[in-house]
């Protein structure tokens, strides 16, 4: 973020738009999990069921990621670099700012009509 | 004239791939709670971001109703053990792989009518109310970026990205 400090309008919006098509760590797992369930579920059908516990394991943790947010993989994908749709979203937020979007919100709210700040913060999280 | 919140520019493979119609009922709810959150106090704002990030996403509820499903699969296979159950665990793991790549899969559509968010429609409404509660009033002043490097500024930036 830091890096940002200084750089051009246009620099930010590039970064913004980047941000927006990173793999996060769900989109991960929506990928990895169903690739080794299936490798899991072919061997089962076709050499040992034995196999099958793979995918029965696999299936498991993705309800439990699911449910609780907790996947034994996320240690790995972490140290990789991959980031939760949230943490990517801050930064992408922090950029907005840093561009200035969220300047001038409080500017229309002195005479206690909100419909010029919602509009101000509509304006805000569009683009 | 206020134009609301629709962004079909923002990267989101759930929104490009679903329907426009469903997009806009989303889109016409957030934008009716931060309408009425804009009267209400921090306390109130608090209560309501806290609630936004427990919120179940899209891509949650994917998941959770994909492995239940392939569960399901899997115990009538091991009871009956007719190998055609394996199909089904087949299937609903191909969808998830198309999900994440592409955004669409079978059930996304239904989950959309149903008022289901991404977690990108989530954290626009959460940003909108931190605006609302003031947290970007300390860098609100100037519109520095391009502008000469002040460090003070970045560290009351990330100040206001936090929950």
């Amino acid at each position: 973020m830091r890096g940002y400090a200084r750089s051009s309008r246009e620099e930010i919006t590039a970064r913004i738009e980047e941000l927006e098509r990173e793999w996060s760590i769900e989109q991960l797992i929506e990928s990895e999990a169903p690739m080794m369930a299936l490798t899991g579920l072919g061997l089962g059908a076709a050499v040992s069921r034995k196999f099958l516990v793979l995918p029965a394991f696999v299936f498991s943790m993705v309800a439990l990621h699911g449910i609780q947010g907790w996947y034994p993989m996320i240690p790995v994908f972490r140290r990789l670099g991959f980031r939760s749709r949230q943490e990517i979203d801050r930064e992408k937020f922090a950029m907005k700012a840093l561009r200035g979007d969220f300047k001038d919100i409080q500017a229309g709210s002195s005479n206690g009509d909100q419909s010029e700040r919602v509009a101000r913060v509509f304006e805000a999280i569009r683009t | 004239m206020n134009k609301g919140i629709k962004a079909d520019k923002i990267a989101d493979r759930v929104r490009s791939q679903g329907s426009a119609a469903d997009n806009k009922l989303i889109d016409r709810e957030t934008e009716g709670r931060i309408q009425r959150f804009a009267g209400k106090s921090s306390e109130e704002i608090t209560g309501q971001i806290d609630a936004l990030e427990r919120e179940w996403d899209m891509e949650r509820l994917l998941e959770t109703n994909a492995s239940i499903l392939s569960l399901a699969g899997l115990s009538a296979f091991a009871g009956s053990q007719n190998k055609k159950w394996l199909i089904l665990p087949g299937v609903v793991m191909s969808f998830l792989v198309q999900h994440s790549v592409q955004g669409w899969c079978p059930p996304m559509p239904l989950f959309r009518k149903l008022g289901v968010r991404t977690r990108q429609e989530i954290e626009r409404e959460k940003y909108a109310l931190k605006a609302l509660r003031g947290d970007f009033d300390q860098i609100s002043e100037d519109d520095f970026a391009g502008s000469e490097h002040n460090p003070q500024k970045v560290d009351e930036m990330i100040e206001a990205v936090k929950a």
